[in-house]
């Protein structure tokens, strides 16, 4: 009875301490999270009036050009000078606070990204321990700190020739044309390389491929003389294998944020196939997405060129007196 | 065999009009054998170049179950007359047919045959025919994780000795995860289990000596129950694709016989490494080491004529490979390739072996 009372004592005294050893690694990880997510969003409050900040200021500057802009086209005088000398003096200061809002929204900018790692890393240790119920909804949150996307969606611009436009907006039309066809060339560039690169990461499996497949084949098993009587058989070809499966396509690298990136860009079939190429680990599915996804930029590129030749045909045909 | 080649020609011409995608493989080339018939050195190793030929058409179709077949043929034969019973033929058919039940599992059937034909008659030692039917269920996660699981049936048919013969069922689990993902670079691992239980034709052997005796052909001693094998295979892989690609495995074999001399474990370790070198050449360099350990002592003849023999409890076999390989156009490419195999943990088991090919591809 006795042994009953110092058991139970002993476990009073050791289980909770066991306990408080467990406890703090899950508070940790909440802990570690918490403490990162609640830097994100202090940091994305932060980001935000900024960014306000500089569009209030950015309007406030363009005023000041604009008035500076009409007093140079006033007739010169003492009063005129003046007031011109009053603005420069004023739309400087407002560049220099220009200036230093966009250095603090490119500070933030790191901060931020630097944040949401620290956010994504804990939640990665979360994810890793949670049970198969809670990690979706952890995975969902996790998603939230993924880190940006190095390509930004490419809008273009409307291309069609509006018969009644003047022909300011229409070089305004073009204007905006040529800056899109730019966006465009460099994309095709990109993704040319994209498709070149991952051409030599296709060839370099499909050769290493291939050697595997002639190691298998070497049917290098010695044949020994028989020792037994009656039997005389070489175990080589017992384990003889069956021919490979074709191996199923898998994952592989930012085809989804190309996909989002061109998706106002190319047709839907082209958008799927990078989608698609971001399941397979077959690099030539890779090479073959990015070269359907270049020809597809490439042809909307042209189109793009003719509408715009088009429009500023327009434009001067308007202005030929 | 002329009807064999009869109906893969039939079915290799249909294939193509019949499916959605098809594919092709053809490779010729010549190679030279320091040991042919691949015997220990004791024994007197015959060198010869030889001729090698292999073919594949594969095709796919269907859309709510999708099939597959493949079809494949090929020859070797020596440029000497020395080593004749070296030729054969061989062929190959493997049709699959497979069926998503829902977004994440998929069913599948298939059935395949591998076949070597002697050209200097059945007595041929590397003459057999191995064949299988499988139904297996796939399963894939939102994370690209996969496993598969295959039960079915093997028959291996021994066309020297047909107490080698086997039958018997047999299962497999494959898993499939992807460890790492980056731009145009990734990390697979892949793992593999099989299991089969093999019933022979033949008796089992039993140990006709009393235990603590040499041991000696008259040891081996036909019992009076067939035998029968469980042989397990475990495997994993560990790949890495970028602008070069590697890889490293591992795998473990244990047969487990009811007859006298025919247990093991096997260890094999595997590594290969594939890199681009100039003007488009890649280099693949492979390593492979495998340490065979016997649950009974092996006999192995040093001299058949008067009957003396080494006994061996382990046994290392090694083997180095150098592969050159370069793609011309869209479709061919030529390949060098030079490989070393020996074993040679015990002096009387002394094996050597080193093959140098050069040969040519095409593949649409």
């Amino acid at each position: 009875m006795r042994c009953t009372w110092i058991l139970i004592a002993t476990l009073a005294v050791v289980a909770p301490r066991a306990m408080a050893d467990v406890r703090p690694r899950v508070a940790q990880v909440d802990s570690a999270f918490d403490t990162a997510a609640a830097t994100v969003t202090r940091l994305q409050k932060a980001q935000a009036a900024a960014l306000a900040e500089r569009a209030a200021v950015t309007r406030r500057y363009d005023a000041e050009l604009a008035e500076i802009d009409q007093l140079k086209r006033q007739k010169a005088s003492w009063r005129r000078d003046r007031a011109l000398r009053s603005k420069l003096a004023s739309s400087l200061e407002t560049a220099k606070a220009l200036t230093s809002i966009a250095a603090r929204i490119r500070r933030g900018e790191a901060e931020l990204t630097k944040a949401k790692a620290a956010a994504a890393a804990a939640l990665d240790v979360a994810i890793a321990r949670a049970t198969p119920a809670t990690r979706p909804q952890l995975e969902r949150r996790r998603a939230q700190f993924a880190a940006p996307s190095q390509h930004k969606k490419i809008v273009l611009p409307d291309d069609a020739l509006d018969p009644l436009a003047d022909p300011e907006e229409l070089e305004s039309q073009a204007a905006a044309l040529r800056d899109a066809e730019a966006a465009l060339t460099a994309e095709v560039t990109r993704l040319a390389r994209r498709a070149e690169r991952f051409d030599l990461v296709a060839e370099a499996r499909r050769q290493h491929d291939r050697a595997e497949s002639m190691s298998q084949g070497d049917d290098d098993d010695v044949r020994r003389v028989a020792v037994r009587p009656g039997g005389g058989g070489s175990e080589g070809a017992a384990d003889t294998g069956l021919a490979p499966t074709d191996g199923a396509p898998e994952a592989a690298a930012s085809g989804r944020d190309l996909a989002t990136a061109l998706a106002a860009v190319v047709d839907a079939r082209t958008v799927d196939a990078l989608r698609q190429s971001d399941r397979s680990t077959d690099p030539s599915t890779w090479a073959a997405a990015a070269r359907q996804a270049k020809d597809a930029v490439a042809a909307r590129l042209e189109l793009l060129r003719k509408r715009r030749l088009a429009i500023e045909a327009r434009a001067r045909e308007l202005r030929r007196p | 065999m002329i009807r064999a080649g009869v109906v893969a020609g039939v079915l290799v011409s249909a294939m193509p009009a019949a499916a959605q995608t098809w594919r092709g493989q053809a490779e010729a080339g010549a190679e030279y054998d320091s040991n042919v018939r691949r015997v220990e050195d004791h024994v007197g190793v015959a060198a010869a170049p030889m001729l090698r030929a292999h073919a594949t058409v594969a095709a796919r179709g269907g859309q709510v179950t999708r099939w597959s077949l493949a079809v494949a043929g090929g020859t070797r034969a020596a440029m000497t007359d020395a080593v004749r019973d070296e030729d054969a033929v061989t062929g190959a058919i493997d049709a699959t047919a497979a069926r998503s039940t829902s977004e994440h599992v998929a069913l599948s059937t298939r059935a395949t045959h591998y076949e070597v034909f002697p050209v200097d008659g059945a007595a041929a030692t590397r003459a057999f025919a191995s064949s299988g039917v499988d139904l297996g269920a796939a399963i894939a996660d939102d994370r690209d994780r996969t496993a598969t699981v295959t039960v079915g049936a093997r028959r291996l048919q021994y066309k020297p000795d047909p107490n080698f013969d086997w039958t018997g069922p047999a299962l497999t689990l494959a898993l499939a995860q992807p460890l790492w993902r980056g731009e145009a670079r990734t990390l697979d691992l892949s793992a593999d289990y099989r299991l089969e239980r093999r019933s022979y034709r033949g008796l089992a052997y039993r140990n006709g000596c009393l235990p603590g005796v040499m041991l000696e052909t008259r040891c081996f001693v036909p019992g009076d129950r067939a035998r029968a094998d469980l042989v397990q295979v475990a495997s994993a892989h560990l790949t890495y694709t970028g602008l070069r690609a590697a890889s490293l495995g591992y795998e473990l074999t244990v047969a487990d016989s009811t007859s006298f001399g025919s247990s093991f474990v096997r260890h094999r370790v595997s590594g290969s490494i594939t890199s681009p070198l100039v003007a488009r050449v890649f280099a693949t360099a492979s390593l492979a080491a495998q340490l065979d350990r016997f649950a009974e002592p092996q006999l192995v003849a040093r001299d058949v004529a008067n009957q003396s023999f080494t006994s061996l409890d382990d046994e290392a076999r090694s083997s180095a490979a150098v592969r050159l390989g370069r793609s011309f156009g869209a479709h061919w490419q030529a390949e060098l390739r030079w490989s070393y195999h020996l074993s040679a943990l015990a002096a009387a088991a002394g094996y050597h072996r080193q093959v140098v090919y050069g040969g040519v591809t095409w593949e649409r």
